[in-house]
């Protein structure tokens, strides 16, 4: 385990970056381990995503930064960040008001992507602990550099309708391919 | 314990998914989700999230 006096008082759980700095260090060792350990469920998205946590997460550093939150049992779950941009549209020209103009000057948005989300198959924390934290991540990142929305790429057409029902996350057209991303709003009116 | 399912974002082919689909969102959907209740709730409960993982000492990075 870290060191007490370098980590302070244990929480039951608490969020790290998983990034190659932190790999390569003896003080993350009980973290690395937990990593090794990571199981998310048992479905084809599942399976995905705990080969990419083990595999391909340290490698795409830094392009996208991988968090996962640790309990004394294991990887609760974790998520992926990344930069992206969407295009903005508008078949209806009308007069934005001064609210409305704010971050949507260009047709290209940056967007903030989760680019994935999984819960360990014994975790103890709720899935939904998981996104509200990777959405606080892109609030905080919106509030510094401007960007409007956040996407996510369903695994399949009925994940998409989970997080359209659950939370409200609307379709974009992605024009010349069949992939789904869904998206919201950061700033909100 | 939970037991509600939970579903990953993962495209399985593309595991830095920075150069995913390109997505198209049309001006006058987006702000009209800037003023959707349900988006203002649920943002708000994650910058709730965020400032309780500050406060008590949970965020390590």
């Amino acid at each position: 385990m870290v060191p007490d006096q370098e980590r302070g008082s244990e929480p039951e759980t608490a969020w790290y970056q998983w990034k190659p700095t932190n790999a390569e260090s003896v003080a993350y060792e009980d973290v690395a381990d937990a990593v090794r350990r990571f199981e998310s469920l048992d479905t084809a998205a599942g399976r995905a995503s705990t080969a990419w946590l083990l595999n391909e997460s340290l490698i795409n550093h830094p392009s996208t930064v991988t968090y996962v939150l640790v309990s004394a049992e294991r990887v609760e779950g974790y998520f992926a960040a990344a930069s992206s941009s969407v295009t903005l549209t508008q078949s209806h020209r009308r007069q934005l008001t001064p609210g409305e103009r704010d971050y949507l000057l260009a047709p290209t948005q940056g967007a903030a992507l989760i680019a994935w989300l999984a819960r360990h198959r014994e975790a103890e924390v709720r899935g939904e602990e998981i996104f509200l934290y990777a959405l606080s991540i892109a609030l905080k990142v919106a509030g510094m550099q401007g960007t409007p929305v956040v996407v996510v790429d369903p695994y399949d057409d009925a994940s998409a309708d989970i997080w359209a029902e659950r939370y409200g996350f609307r379709r974009s057209r992605t024009p010349g391919g069949s992939d789904v991303r869904l998206w919201l709003p950061l700033h909100p009116a | 314990m939970p037991t509600e399912p939970f579903v990953p974002v993962v495209d399985s082919d593309r595991p830095n998914a920075s150069d995913g689909p390109a997505a198209e969102i049309e001006l006058e959907e987006l702000l009209e989700a800037r003023s959707d209740g349900r988006v203002k709730d649920l943002l708000k409960r994650a910058l709730a999230e965020g400032e309780r993982a500050q406060r008590e000492g949970r965020q390590r990075w």
